[in-house]
């Protein structure tokens, strides 16, 4: 007689859920947890989900209930759910729908719907809300110039604004998305890339078509981004990092749908040209004369009837766009990014201007169907020289992680570990300058940073692609959106410090799927504060399931 | 039944006569005494007097009798100290009931009486204490291994724990209700205390300062080999006074049998006298805090008066199997099948606590470690002992790395051992002591390993190398034997109990129209008494002549009740006398003599409490009562 599955979910008092990943229930319960708790830590074992006030409101902006989620804690959970985590959910989920912002019949005003008069009175005393609203009996008008920055006044407070007021249509776009590509191979949208583009779209009422969608890097996220933009039918911009991505962008919406050049604008520093699908780079955006002056390419925002806006990389939406974004709340949004991880802890500003977080899979997961490159990290430890040591102890903390990073011993191990992936594309990423010179010359190799113009980066990355160049070092411009599909093996000489998103982003190099396994060197001095910056650096990917390989270089240099 | 017929052919006749008159009738004359005594072995012999004298007893009496049976031999002074209160009045009174008696100043059940008592179950041990069926359920929450685990954790701190006065800093009582508030719903600071002191007993902790300190890893590990069961046991029973430990065993052993029982703290402090009825008042003290640190522990919940002893605590526990689970980025899982594991406090941060426990070890919490010396190799060992896998091989790289930079300058405590050249050669020569030798100093001089001082200590004398090393530290914590707690406390099963519910004292209305005011008064008095159990207890005759009541108001019956009290054989008298805010105090007394002082009667008696002589008028006495001192 077969065994009923031990239920694979432990609900603890705090919120946090644990899923036991070896259980043959795990996935259909995964399925039924993402709604209204978010993927918080998944290595080997036990992944851990939180139910946090955005996940349980974004689950019930998505129509579920508060007995739903009782059924399904009950269902897997594997020991009796706490009372207090059911209240919890209960008060939470309470507050979605208390307050909803309706159109009125003037164009440019809305009205924030607030039935309770005790929350009624509570939002009229708010400081920083008084300013927006203009109160009546049951609710506030307000200008539609600020219901961005009145969302995220209201989620500051604890209640979610459930936003009914229609997006607008912007200009159509004829555009269908090809079948074939350039390589005469079939165009599929993979099943998890038509998940993530059903989860945005939604039913097309109000309430949908905002949100943000977080994918691995080499997932292909830019699909999604393309396959929303094929749905939609309506003139784009797409926000990009940087130029070099931006030009990815427009390759892939050459190759996957039937617009062609003519459909496309450029908004960057050296091309300024508005079309009915215009790239621009967060770069060009920000600028400004000086700190006091206006940002005059924001300007691109209202330029033209834009139906649908793509932040690409959202996690690096400068503060500046949050408060443009504001302004733009009837249009489309989609944000992509790979780790919604921001250091400045601005996630919030992301789910209340952007959208809320749509879709999330697991990097491991995307791994085991093969969709991204299995990738092995090594952590590669080498105690500093006997003269640096000194230098070192003497060094304010600051300094002596800049001493830490640019141990020049790294460079022995760079070459030998070039010398055992002689086979293998290799990117050398480094933070500082002076040390990929140095390195980018005792390998000749060729070095791209910020200095290096498009036109010759895209030829440095032309030859990588073709092999041409084995070894390329770059800076942490490469750190995003750079297309190389080749590359499977990186090795990081020096980061900025402990940036989680940066690991996860250079890990992402190469992770685009290929015949062989990739690997991820960070070389790191021992017994010094840059291993304590390493240790936080991994977090991110360690908790997506990343194991790293830590050796000591005097007896790993044995084992090549 | 010989001493009891005994106590009754010792009565005096005044005494006697009065007894039989109540219960059998007129005295038929001529008699003789030894046919009466006969008369009164047969009537008390009869199952349906029996049944009338229990029917009306309460639980209270229940509980005097019950101590009675259990604690023979037993004076009425001992009773009072046993029921926590004077009870000269009650004794009197079942004496008068015939349920016991007093011989040579040692009371006892009515041997007549005795099969019927068992047999109703009046006699339980059970009925001492006030204990009620009643159950809250599993309300509470349960100190099991992981609970351990994690408050150990918890009390590894790096910051101040204690304030002046060795109060808990806000700190500490903050972050435990941020910490625990998800696994014990009704949390309160003052649980700490207590459970921080059984851990210092128990040796598992150690106070500096301000601060506290892990135990030593010997008592830890000691600890973690118990059985869950015991380490139950152990936690318990740490904070009980080491001259109670064996009566605390047996009473908490006790009261786990009861799934369903409640009782109040006075009832708790019963329990020891009933195991231990020498204890002395001190002890009967130390006993009262005891429990009520039972309370704090959470061990005993509390709910309105009454206590309910968490019995699951106690019961008796599977093995744990399910090993903690160590995950790649050093997140550790235990499940509540996952034994004590002693490692764990001394290396990790509490990250999560509800059904499972989760903590973190990082390279901060490991360095916490190291300053107890512990090594990344034994640490990797014992997780791998454990968990019956090895460790993930960056993951114990990792660790060796941390270890290696904290020990990179180290300071240890070790025993130096200095040689004679003779017996140095000796030590060179021998294998067997090579793994506890540190270092070697030259000059016939060695390092040796500190924790392990006993295995070598142990080698040195096999190799006849006797010394006696001063050792200061000795292990603090020494397991109970289990073995010798379950042999204690069989034979007292608890059993629900029908509750006692006394029969309805007889309607006696119709007789005072037959009766003048002081007998039918008498008539009242004796039926409150219960001592009237059907029409035959009812002699005119006896209420008229035996007034054994006197109110305030009238003066020449307290007059004429005292002196009747006076006539040889002396009785035993109770006054009422008005006491302060309006509470009125009773006094037993022996009376000696009434005394004219101008217009006022006094009574001059020996207070029976105070042993001390006392005059008193007449007039402020409220109520007078008479008992015979011959049944006494």
């Amino acid at each position: 007689m077969n065994q009923a599955p031990i239920p694979p979910l432990i609900v603890q008092g705090d919120q946090t859920l644990l899923l036991d990943v070896h259980s043959p229930l795990f996935q259909e319960a995964r399925e039924e947890l993402s709604p209204f708790a978010e993927l918080e830590k998944s290595p080997e074992h036990m992944h851990t989900y939180r139910m946090s006030p955005l996940s349980l409101w974004n689950a019930a902006s998505m129509g579920m209930k508060e007995q739903q989620l009782e059924d399904i804690l009950n269902k897997y959970s594997r020991y009796a759910v706490p009372e207090v985590v059911l209240q919890y959910a209960q008060g939470i989920l309470s507050r979605w729908g208390k307050i909803h912002l309706q159109p009125t019949e003037e164009e440019n005003v809305l009205y924030l719907k607030v039935d309770d008069p005790y929350l009624h009175r509570e939002i009229s005393a708010h400081k920083r809300l008084k300013k927006y609203l203009t109160p009546s009996e049951t609710g506030f008008f307000l200008d539609m110039l600020n219901r961005g920055s009145v969302k995220l006044e209201m989620i500051k407070l604890g209640y979610p604004v459930d936003d009914l007021v229609p997006l607008r249509d912007g200009d159509p776009l004829k555009v269908q998305l090809k079948e074939k590509l350039f390589n005469g191979r079939d165009f599929v949208i993979r099943d998890y890339q038509q998940d993530a583009l059903n989860a945005f779209v939604g039913k097309g009422g109000p309430g949908t078509g905002f949100g943000t969608v977080v994918m691995p890097c080499g997932s292909g996220k830019t699909v999604v981004g393309i396959a929303v933009l094929a749905a939609q039918k309506t003139h784009t911009l797409i926000i990009t990092p940087n130029v070099a991505s931006l030009h990815q962008w427009r390759d892939e919406i050459l190759e996957k749908t039937d617009l062609t050049v003519d459909d496309l604008g450029e908004y960057s520093g050296d091309n300024k040209t508005i079309r009915p699908v215009t790239l621009a780079t967060y770069q060009v955006l920000v600028w400004r004369k000086n700190r006091l002056s206006d940002f005059p390419h924001f300007r691109v925002f209202h330029q033209a009837n834009w139906g649908l806006i793509i932040y690409d990389e959202v996690h690096l939406l400068p503060a500046p766009v949050f408060k443009v974004t504001a302004e733009i709340q009837a249009m489309r949004r989609l944000g992509l990014t790979a780790t919604l991880v921001r250091e400045d802890g601005a996630e919030e500003d992301v789910f209340s201007l952007v959208g809320p977080k749509r879709y999330d899979i697991p990097w491991k997961q995307l791994e085991q169907k093969g969709w991204i490159a299995e990738a092995y990290c090594h952590e590669i430890r080498i105690e500093l020289d006997d003269d640096e040591k000194l230098n070192y102890a003497v060094a304010d903390r600051r300094k002596k992680y800049r001493l830490a990073s640019e141990n020049h011993r790294k460079f022995e191990i760079t070459q030998a570990l070039i010398e055992k992936h002689k086979d293998d594309l290799v990117l050398v990423i480094g933070q500082y300058i002076d040390q990929l010179n140095k390195i980018a010359k005792i390998l000749n190799a060729p070095l791209i940073t910020g200095k290096v113009s498009n036109k010759e980066r895209e030829k440095i990355y032309s030859s990588f692609k073709k092999g041409e160049v084995p070894v390329i070092v770059v800076s942490k411009v490469a750190n995003f959106a750079i297309d190389l599909p080749d590359a499977s093996v990186a090795i990081q000489l020096s980061g900025s410090f402990g940036s989680r998103q940066e690991e996860a982003q250079r890990l992402g190099r190469i992770l685009r799927p290929k015949k062989k396994n990739s690997h991820f060197y960070s070389l790191v001095s021992r017994f010094t504060v840059e291993e304590e910056y390493a240790q936080n650096r991994q977090k991110f990917l360690t908790e997506q399931g990343y194991k790293y390989h830590i050796e000591i270089w005097d007896q790993f240099r044995e084992k090549l | 039944m010989k001493k009891w017929e005994g106590w009754l052919a010792s009565l005096n006749d005044k005494a006697f006569f009065e007894l039989y008159r109540h219960y059998i009738g007129k005295v038929k004359t001529p008699y003789h005494k030894q046919d009466l005594m006969q008369d009164f072995i047969s009537w008390i012999k009869a199952d349906e007097n029996q049944q009338a004298i229990v029917e009306l007893l309460d639980s209270e009496e229940a509980a005097l009798l019950c101590l009675i049976y259990y604690q023979q031999p037993i004076t009425p002074l001992d009773l009072n100290a046993l029921m926590l209160q004077n009870c000269d009045k009650l004794v009197l009174n079942l004496q008068e009931r015939l349920l016991i008696f007093n011989l040579e100043g040692h009371i006892q059940i009515n041997p007549y009486l005795k099969g019927i008592l068992v047999e109703k179950d009046i006699l339980h041990p059970q009925r001492i204490l006030n204990i009620q069926e009643a159950s809250l359920g599993h309300m509470g929450f349960t100190a099991d291994d992981n609970f351990l685990t994690a408050l150990l954790i918890f009390l590894n701190r790096d910051d101040r724990v204690f304030v002046n006065d060795n109060q808990l800093s806000k700190r500490i009582i903050q972050d435990f209700k941020k910490t625990f508030t998800h696994l014990i719903t009704d949390i309160d600071e003052s649980m700490l205390y207590p459970w921080i002191k059984g851990f210092l007993k128990l040796g598992l902790l150690d106070k500096k300062d301000d601060m506290l300190l892990l135990g030593s890893k010997k008592d830890l590990k000691t600890f973690s080999e118990l059985s869950p069961l015991q380490r139950s046991w152990n936690i318990v029973l740490s904070l009980c006074p080491i001259d109670l430990q064996d009566i605390s065993i047996q009473i908490i052993q006790w009261i786990i049998t009861w799934d369903k029982g409640s009782f109040t703290l006075d009832d708790w402090k019963k329990m020891v006298i009933f195991f231990h009825p020498n204890a002395r008042a001190e002890q009967l003290k130390q006993w009262e805090i005891f429990g009520k640190n039972l309370i704090s522990l959470g061990f005993l919940k509390s709910r309105g008066q009454r206590l309910f002893p968490q019995v699951q605590w106690l019961k008796e526990k599977e093995e744990p199997t399910v090993p903690p689970l160590l995950q790649p980025n050093g997140d550790f899982h235990l499940t509540p099948q996952t034994p004590f594991c002693w490692i764990l406090p001394y290396t990790t941060e509490i990250t999560g606590l509800g059904s499972f426990l989760q903590c973190t070890v990082s390279r901060r919490s490991f360095e916490r470690g190291c300053k107890y010396q512990l090594r990344a190799d034994l640490w990797i060992k014992s997780l791998e002992d454990l968990t019956g896998s090895p460790l993930d091989s960056s993951f114990a790289t990792l660790v060796k790395e941390w270890d290696k930079e904290f020990f990179a300058m180290d300071i240890f405590p070790t025993y130096l051992l200095s040689l004679s050249d003779s017996t140095a050669g000796l030590l060179r020569k021998s294998d067997s002591l090579a793994p506890y030798i540190l270092r070697e100093l030259g000059d016939n001089q060695w390092l040796m390993n500190w924790e392990q001082r006993d295995l070598w200590q142990e080698e040195l004398h096999r190799l006849g190398l006797s010394f006696y090393p001063p050792d200061e530290r000795h292990s603090q914590f020494t397991p109970l034997n289990m073995e010798q707690q379950r042999n204690h406390g069989k034979g007292v099963v608890l059993k629900v109990l029908e509750p006692l519910n006394p029969a309805k004292l007889m309607s006696l209305d119709h007789w005072q129209d037959n009766l003048d005011a002081a007998a039918y008064g008498e008539l009242i008095s004796r039926r409150d008494r219960k001592l009237i159990l059907n029409n035959m207890t009812v002699n005119e005759e006896l209420l008229k002549g035996e007034v054994r009541q006197a109110r305030g108001l009238d003066y020449n019956a307290k007059i004429r009740l005292l002196e009747t009290a006076l006539q040889p054989p002396k009785e035993r008298i109770i006054l009422r006398l008005p006491g302060e805010e309006l509470e009125p105090k009773e006094l037993e007394l022996d009376p000696i003599e009434l005394i004219k002082k101008g217009a006022e009667s006094i009574l001059r008696a020996l207070n029976l409490e105070t042993d001390k002589e006392e005059e008193i008028a007449v007039r402020k006495m409220l109520l007078i009562q008479r008992f015979p001192k011959s049944l006494i």
